[in-house]
């Protein structure tokens, strides 16, 4: 019964929802009852977690554990928008321009780090991976795309150079239709596995 | 030369039967530090050898001697039938010794109850056995005894101060240090000096040892008269011996790294060279004729000095290619013809497991004595964050540099790309009637760029009076929209909706599903007057991820006619747009800076000089890391070349 049950409603779940795809004129107005259903319970999970984040650093301060004033930070920070938020309103220009003050340079500069680890990798692929066909072509590919993204190529205003360019530049959507029709493939299969129930990530 | 005492005939130094009359000569086994068994009384009374003394005496051979002596006694003196089938009684019956000897004899008395192994079935395997080994003993012993001797002669004075008994060891079975360097071939040769002989075992070696008897008859002669047992046979028990791993002069030479000024270089060669026993290394042997005949020794006294000395014993007796039995030793010469019964070992004799451990464990610490093993490893501490540390800054001046020195906001003369016109063909297809909506669905990391793309788009839209409305599906779209609205027109900002539930309140929203539920809450996320997305003439989507775009073109794409979204994306999310624009599904896309520039958006700002440096880094970084790993290569490939 412990195992049966979610496997059974899972199932339900995911045939009614085809169900509905299929015979909208029919099953429009439940197929959008049980998505809201969905919505609500993706928002409880949200509050749970948001519960669990609270409690671990709360128990962290207290327990004063290595690391426990980066705890308090992220609880401070998490009150303040609260309070901002409930006192002011979501809407209040202020507290967005507030919000967005704090967050926006938060996140470029994450991204800028991001484009600092690729870089090394992108250096430290030779060294650890060696000469390989699939890393001479990244480095091949790597090179050539850096090169025409300078824009120095496009400069020249060279007919045979733009027509070189313009074929590098088709070669990327081969490999990313390549890319999506594995995903598909991969999504069509997971999803026969859960409606057939051998596969049940809601029991991890 | 030995001289018969009973025919006056001379026969050869190790000669134990003469040659003339048939008769023993008792002789041969007297050697001359044997003492007589008073003095051995004494010295067994007197307390423990030194190690020193032992392996001189070992060297001269007298240490044998009691061993020998035990075993040698006259043929009226040989156990019977009865004792060696029933050696317990006999052990019994002896007379007691010393307080330690008895707790030997009687734990040697436990394991052998514990093995439960009966002794009387072992006694034919262990009378064959005792046969060889007496065969191989008597060998093996000369052997010895010449090549020491050789080795005290050729032997220079050690200089890397390797103890004078270690060098005598050493002479004694130069073999034995070849398999210095593999302490698994040390282990397993152990291991077969614990090995227990088995009847297969036996008949495998015997069966070797005549596979091998002809070749040694073309090198030795034949049998000698009286009797004699003579080379050949000799030769057999050579072949046993090399059979079980004994040290023979048939064995080849081998490698070993210990320094060469402490191997005999003239002398050993040459002994191992020759398989007769040549004249001078016969001399030890003619000088113990001068020495009285050899005398049994006195009761337990004998026996009780080998065993204090055995655990030291051990790992040279196996050197010198002696079993750990060393009770078993029986001088006296065994004719092929008739198999002699030497009686069981005596149980307080034999060496306890523990003993047999410290043996191997000082056998093993014998043979890797002069070879260096090799260090350990040492650990490279990774200098990795040094390399990053050094990437980032070389990095970071260098755009810190171009945004000082480069004059700003250039816009570069591109030609737009194909998608980049269809987006233009689509925005400009709208009129005044149409209805547009921008989906905002970005981060706060790619802001940037997708404000340097957006602004020029809705004011391109309010130029030709299309009503658009904003809808976002971030909870930080609210007020990232804020801020775009805020570069395209303060003055007249239109709300900024808010979808919740992700992907799953786009099914809904694009197929009208939101406002036939009882809720209706998806429809209060559009404007008063559309009920879903078709409503709209074209849907403006800013995603800054492949995911969400993927995200929208399954979830909405397929309730929409073809050619409704459109896509303001960042240059990375570019390539999977394409097969997607390319079958269709979208009207067209913008990605990124490069796209921008196409648009022509001289009033927005565009870094394009710290773009371009920022590039450049990249590429001179991967071409450094290409080279570099080439160089290593190269290194490598010398350095293999040159220990080849």
């Amino acid at each position: 019964m412990k195992k049966g049950l979610p496997i059974a409603v899972a199932i339900l779940s995911g045939l009614f929802v085809l169900a509905g795809l299929i015979f909208q004129p029919y099953l429009g107005p439940y197929l959008g009852l049980v998505l809201n259903w969905a919505v609500i319970v993706g928002s409880m999970a949200l509050l749970v977690a948001i519960a669990s984040l609270i409690i671990y650093h709360a128990r962290s301060i207290l327990t004063a554990r290595k690391g426990f004033i980066f705890s308090i930070v992220i609880l401070a920070s998490f009150g303040l928008s609260l309070v901002g938020g409930l006192w002011l309103g979501v809407d209040n220009p202020a507290y967005l321009k507030w919000v967005g003050a704090i967050q926006r340079p938060l996140e470029v500069s994450l991204l800028g780090l991001v484009a600092l680890i690729m870089t090394s990798a992108a250096v430290q692929v030779f060294r650890n991976r060696g000469w390989s066909p699939l890393t001479v072509s990244f480095g091949l590919s790597a090179i050539f795309f850096l090169l025409i993204a300078l824009g120095l190529l496009q400069t020249l205003e060279v007919p045979q150079i733009a027509t070189v360019i313009g074929y590098i530049r088709q070669l990327p959507l081969v490999g990313a239709r390549g890319l999506l029709i594995g995903v598909a493939i991969g999504a069509v299969m997971m999803a026969i596995r859960v409606l057939l129930g051998s596969e049940r990530p809601y029991s991890d | 030369m030995t001289v018969c005492p009973h025919c006056g005939g001379k026969n050869l130094p190790h000669a134990t039967r003469c040659v003339h009359c048939g008769e023993e000569m008792g002789a041969f086994f007297a050697f001359d530090a044997q003492g007589t068994p008073e003095d051995e009384n004494a010295e067994s009374q007197g307390g423990s050898d030194s190690i020193s003394e032992v392996l001189r005496s070992l060297r001269e051979g007298d240490v044998f001697e009691p061993i020998l002596g035990a075993a040698s006694e006259s043929p009226q003196e040989e156990p019977t039938e009865d004792e060696s089938v029933e050696p317990e009684v006999t052990n019994s019956e002896q007379p007691s010794g010393p307080e330690w000897l008895r707790r030997i004899r009687q734990k040697a008395q436990q394991e052998e109850n514990g093995t439960a192994e009966n002794r009387d079935e072992l006694s034919a395997v262990d009378r064959e056995f005792n046969d060889w080994i007496a065969r191989i003993r008597e060998k093996t012993q000369r052997e010895a005894l010449n090549q020491a001797r050789a080795a005290d002669t050729a032997m220079p004075a050690d200089a890397s101060g390797t103890p004078e008994w270690l060098r005598k060891v050493r002479a004694l079975n130069p073999q034995g240090q070849d398999d210095s360097t593999d302490g698994a071939a040390i282990g397993n040769e152990a291991d077969e000096w614990e090995m227990e002989w088995t009847d297969e075992r036996l008949r495998a070696l015997r069966e070797k040892a005549l596979l091998e008897e002809p070749e040694i008859e073309q090198t030795r002669p034949g049998p000698g008269p009286g009797g004699e047992p003579g080379l050949a046979e000799e030769g057999i028990v050579a072949a046993a011996a090399g059979a079980v791993e004994l040290p023979t002069e048939t064995r080849p030479a081998e490698f070993h790294n210990i320094p060469d000024e402490e191997e005999p270089a003239e002398s050993l060669p040459a002994a191992k060279a020759l398989p007769e026993v040549t004249e001078p290394a016969l001399e030890p042997e003619a000088e113990e004729e001068e020495t009285p005949p050899s005398t049994e020794p006195a009761g337990e006294e004998a026996p009780t000095k080998i065993e204090e000395e055995t655990p030291a014993l051990e790992p040279i007796l196996e050197q010198a290619g002696l079993a750990s039995g060393v009770e078993n030793l029986n001088p006296v010469e065994v004719t092929p013809d008739e198999p002699k019964p030497t009686g069981d070992a005596p149980s307080d004799l034999m060496l306890l497991r523990t003993q047999k451990d410290f043996a191997a464990l000082l056998k093993s610490m014998i043979y890797q004595e002069g070879t260096h093993s090799s260090p350990a490893k040492a650990t490279k501490a990774e200098p990795a964050g040094i390399s990053r540390f050094v990437l980032a800054m070389l990095l970071l001046a260098a755009l810190i540099a171009t945004l000082i020195i480069s004059p700003g906001n250039v816009v570069p003369s591109r030609m737009p790309t194909e998608a980049a016109s269809a987006f233009a063909d689509a925005l400009g297809a709208l009129g005044a009637q149409d209805q547009v909506l921008l989906v905002t669905d970005y981060q706060a990391a790619t802001s940037t760029e997708m404000e340097l793309l957006l602004p020029t788009v809705l004011k391109q839209l309010d130029a030709q009076q299309v009503t658009w409305d904003v809808l976002t599906t971030q909870p930080s779209g609210l007020w990232l929209t804020e801020a775009l609205l805020e570069k395209v027109d303060p003055n007249n900002k239109p709300s900024v909706n808010y979808l919740p539930g992700g992907s799953f309140g786009l099914v809904p929203l694009a197929n009208g599903l939101g406002s036939q539920t009882p809720l209706g809450e998806y429809a209060s996320a559009l404007p008063q007057g559309i009920q879903d997305l078709r409503d709209y003439d074209l849907i403006l989507l800013a995603c800054d991820s492949e995911l969400q775009a993927r995200t929208w073109m399954e979830q909405v794409a397929p309730w929409l006619p073809p050619g409704r979204i459109a896509v303001v994306s960042t240059m990375q999310t570019a390539p999977m747009l394409a097969p997607y624009y390319d079958s269709g599904q979208i009207a067209g896309y913008l990605a990124g800076l490069e796209d921008q520039a196409g648009e022509g958006a001289e009033s927005a700002y565009f870094p394009a000089r710290v773009f371009q440096v920022g590039l450049l880094v990249l590429l001179v970084l991967l071409l450094l890391g290409m080279i570099v790993k080439a160089d290593q290569d190269t290194l490598q490939q010398i350095e293999k070349r040159g220990e080849e």
